[in-house]
């Protein structure tokens, strides 16, 4: 049975990829829609890349995945390590549970929470800072604390929830190896170093690339929901940008342009990313 | 083997096929029954068992929600409506933010299948309108709708706004019955206590302000009053700036015929030291950007925050909500301020005349149905329906005048206009009356509001609209010049960038191409001069 597959991929994948190529080219007009509009070539492409803002977005952009990258990447595997190392499987299992659960709170929660937390006049934070004596910020006000602010976020959100797949990585290694270290006298230590990182290095290296290959996307919504014009200089990013722009005044064939920008983008890093680990490792995509 | 197992798929292919374009015929059949060759009829407005149409009809709706209630026909207010008309209405999720509601609008557009009735800012429906997604009215307005037909043949101002470029009206609008919208509310028992009186100038606003932070108004005690707040972001610090004699409110106004942009006006720049100056010494809220609605009614509920700006009906809500700690708690609602430029006060915050419109889909079984109670909405009897709700319950009439119940007036927690959503109120398209507005208001909010009146100005028309190519412009130029704008004018009201960097910020204005948009946006206002 390889026809549904088939025809499923076909419709509802690639259907969708050539008409949003072929949108981003043409000056689309929901009313007329595909055969009815007209062609505008790479007008939309250079459009976007003529903005006066295109090179903070890019900047915003790369930036807030480069931190995420150095700190919310590796956060889930020291926690899936950490936690390993407990012996104790009902403390173990409540931990894990604890951990994903800001998963399942929504976006708008998560943002409102930010905002109560950090206000100047009631928010804890403050409230905290002034005990010791220091002065009121409105960090949602100071476009330098927003990156700050949205990687940390961020990692509260996904901590739990990404280590899972760690967890069923470790939970694959033979433990016979672990065995045979003990008996040759390894530590905790070195059985971490030598056997539990290997073992899930794989997994860890397959996340990495998947994730390179989104370096030029964020989940905009939490942006959304935490920016405000005064902080636009640090947490303005391509996907808010193209949601004010090609959602909101239902620009789609410039929204389509830049995402077709995005992809392409990606592709060319997961590509390069991929050499890379085919160099260096023996795991890669393909 | 294998071709047993194309065959399969083959199958599945037709049978989902078949599924589909059943359900759609079976959709096709049902409207086919209905009377489109009773055209004879129209002109009759209610039938023999008194209700509009002869057989009931579905009519899908999308239209904006409202968080107080699910939309229901079986809803009290809901009820008679549905039943005079014969119609069951069927409600379409919709989102509750504005911005998603136009989001979801679009894309419904986009996916073909579009429901009977639409609500939408009127830009859009006759940007539809043109496109062909919306029916053109005239001929059903003609035919089957006398009561609107009189609306607009008495008001020639209303037939101006919904007329699109075209020629054509595309949707059903909306009416308002007053103008006044957003105002000045004060503590008056905070002004009492401190034995002020209700500023009239910028400089008394200041000194009050100042009093209200350092003179301990609420008398706890403690230093912790923050004198004005507000939940509309920078559109809550309109009343610091017109008295400069410019406004927040639009981006584009008219001198002298000429369109210019508000936000490079030199007056802005007075405005915007005096707001500064304000924000600096801890008068304004130092959260205003980030305040939502819930942190704006605790600045109130806890009695740090004695003034802000907002629409009328909000002054009685706002005293209900702090008058349950509270009891001695005062509003007063304030007229727009003198500024020192001897520019005479005004605001330019205000009800439009149509607020929100209703197409009717192109493509809709039900064109004259729906323009046949459509018209209802606008008979007298139709708009004591949509206003007052069911004869007994919600209201009562006392000497020909509708008033409410007290199930409206009188409820613990909520204000009417909120307890009238509950209940299950749709803004539908009608019009409004000042009469039913003051059987909602109390006196003394009546009172407030039209104290407000005079000062209104009229403002720059919404109902303007674009050809494809200006709209292209406008895209691009406007949305960049509008990002800057947003980050600029915080900036120099928070402080974050000094006033006197105000002349640079107008050239770089000037370089992101204002004056492109300038020409669309005057083209545009001399189309709506001519319809």
């Amino acid at each position: 049975m390889f026809l549904p597959p088939l025809i499923y991929y076909l419709i509802f994948r690639y259907v969708p990829v050539v008409m949003a190529v072929v949108i981003s080219m043409m000056d689309y007009n929901i009313y007329k829609g595909i055969f009815g509009s007209e062609w505008a070539g790479f007008k939309h492409f250079i459009d976007f890349f003529n903005s006066v803002y295109f090179g903070r977005l890019l900047r915003n952009t790369l930036m807030i995945n480069l931190l995420s990258l150095v700190f919310v990447f590796p956060a889930p595997i020291i926690f899936a390590l950490l936690l390993n190392e407990v012996r104790n499987s009902l403390i173990k299992r409540m931990v894990q549970t604890i951990s994903y659960l800001p998963h399942f709170v929504s976006t708008v929660i998560v943002a409102s929470m930010a905002v109560t937390f950090l206000s100047p006049s009631v928010g804890l934070i403050n409230n905290i800072l002034v005990q010791f004596g220091m002065e009121r910020t409105n960090f949602l006000l100071d476009p330098n604390y927003f990156w700050g602010i949205f990687t940390f976020m961020d990692l509260w959100k996904t901590l739990g929830w990404s280590a899972i797949l760690y967890f069923a990585a470790l939970t694959g290694i033979n433990t016979e190896l672990y065995e045979a270290a003990r008996v040759d006298g390894a530590n905790r230590w070195h059985q971490t170093w030598h056997i539990t990182l290997p073992g899930i290095a794989p997994t860890i290296i397959i996340l990495l690339l998947l994730k390179i290959g989104h370096m030029l996307e964020i989940g905009y919504e939490l942006i959304v929901l935490l920016y405000n014009p005064n902080t636009y200089l640090t947490a303005d990013v391509i996907g808010t940008y193209v949601y004010r722009r090609g959602i909101l005044d239902a620009n789609y064939s410039f929204a389509s342009a830049v995402g077709l920008f995005q992809s392409v983008m990606g592709l060319l890093l997961i590509i390069i990313a991929n050499k890379l680990a085919r160099k260096y490792s023996e795991t890669s995509l393909w | 083997m294998k071709k047993e197992r194309w065959m399969k798929g083959i199958t599945g292919v037709i049978l989902i096929s078949v599924t589909l374009v059943g359900c759609q015929t079976g959709g096709q059949e049902k409207a086919a029954t209905t009377p489109d060759a009773k055209a004879s009829e129209a002109n009759k407005p209610v039938n023999a068992n008194g209700k509009i149409l002869d057989k009931q009809i579905e009519v899908s709706v999308y239209m904006r929600p409202r968080p107080e209630s699910v939309e229901s026909n079986e809803l009290l207010w809901m009820k008679p409506i549905s039943e005079k008309t014969n119609v069951n209405f069927k409600w379409l999720k919709a989102p509750a933010d504005v911005n998603d509601y136009i989001e979801k609008f679009n894309l419904t557009l986009a996916g073909g299948t579009l429901p009977d009735l639409m609500e939408a800012p009127l830009d859009l429906l006759n940007k539809g309108g043109e496109n062909g997604v919306f029916e053109p009215l005239n001929k059903l307005i003609e035919q089957n709708m006398p009561n609107f037909k009189k609306i607009i043949e008495q008001n020639p101002a209303i037939l101006k706004d919904i007329k699109s470029d075209d020629g054509n009206i595309y949707f059903f609008p909306q009416i308002s019955a007053v103008k006044t919208i957003n105002l000045q509310i004060f503590r008056q028992d905070w002004l009492d206590n401190l034995g002020l009186k209700a500023p009239k100038t910028t400089e008394e606003m200041y000194q009050i302000l100042k009093a209200f932070k350092e003179k301990d108004p609420n008398g706890n005690g403690k230093n912790d009053e923050i004198p004005f707040t507000t939940r509309s972001k920078i559109k809550g610090l309109l009343p610091f700036i017109e008295p400069f004699g410019v406004s927040f409110e639009e981006d584009f106004y008219v001198d002298n015929g000429q369109v210019k942009y508000t936000f490079t006006d030199a007056k802005l720049k007075d405005a915007l030291e005096y707001t500064a100056r304000l924000y600096k010494e801890g008068l304004i809220d130092k959260e205003y950007i980030t305040n939502d609605q819930k942190i704006w009614e605790s600045r109130f509920t806890n009695e740090v925050s004695g003034a802000t700006f907002d629409s009328f009906p909000r002054l009685e809500a706002l005293e209900k909500l702090v008058g349950k700690a509270n009891p001695k708690v005062n509003l007063t609602g304030l007229t727009p301020l003198q500024g020192p430029s001897g520019i005479a006060p005004f605001t330019k915050s205000q009800q439009n005349l149509i607020k929100n419109g209703f197409g009717i889909s192109s493509k809709s079984k039900f064109k004259t149905e729906i323009a046949k109670i459509q018209d209802w909405f606008y008979s007298p009897e139709g708009q004591l329906a949509m206003n007052f709700g069911k004869l007994g319950e919600t209201y009562t009439m006392e000497n020909n005048e509708p008033k409410y119940t007290d199930l409206v007036m009188k409820d613990k927690n909520n204000a009417p206009l909120i307890k009238m959503y509950e209940l299950g109120h749709r803004e539908f398209a009608y019009q409004w009356d000042i009469r039913y507005e003051n059987a909602m208001v109390s006196p003394k909010l009546a009172q407030i509001r039209d104290s407000i009146t005079p000062f209104i100005k009229p403002k720059y028309p919404v109902a303007l609209s674009f050809k494809q190519q200006e709209r292209d412009v406008l895209n691009s130029k406007f949305t960049e010049i509008t990002t800057y704008k947003d980050e600029m004018m915080n900036k120099f009201i928070i402080g974050s960038e000094p006033i006197s960097k105000f002349d640079d910020y107008v050239k770089q204005i000037d370089k992101m191409g204002i004056d492109a948009v300038l020409k669309i946006q005057q083209a545009s206002y001399d189309r709506y001069l001519k319809r």
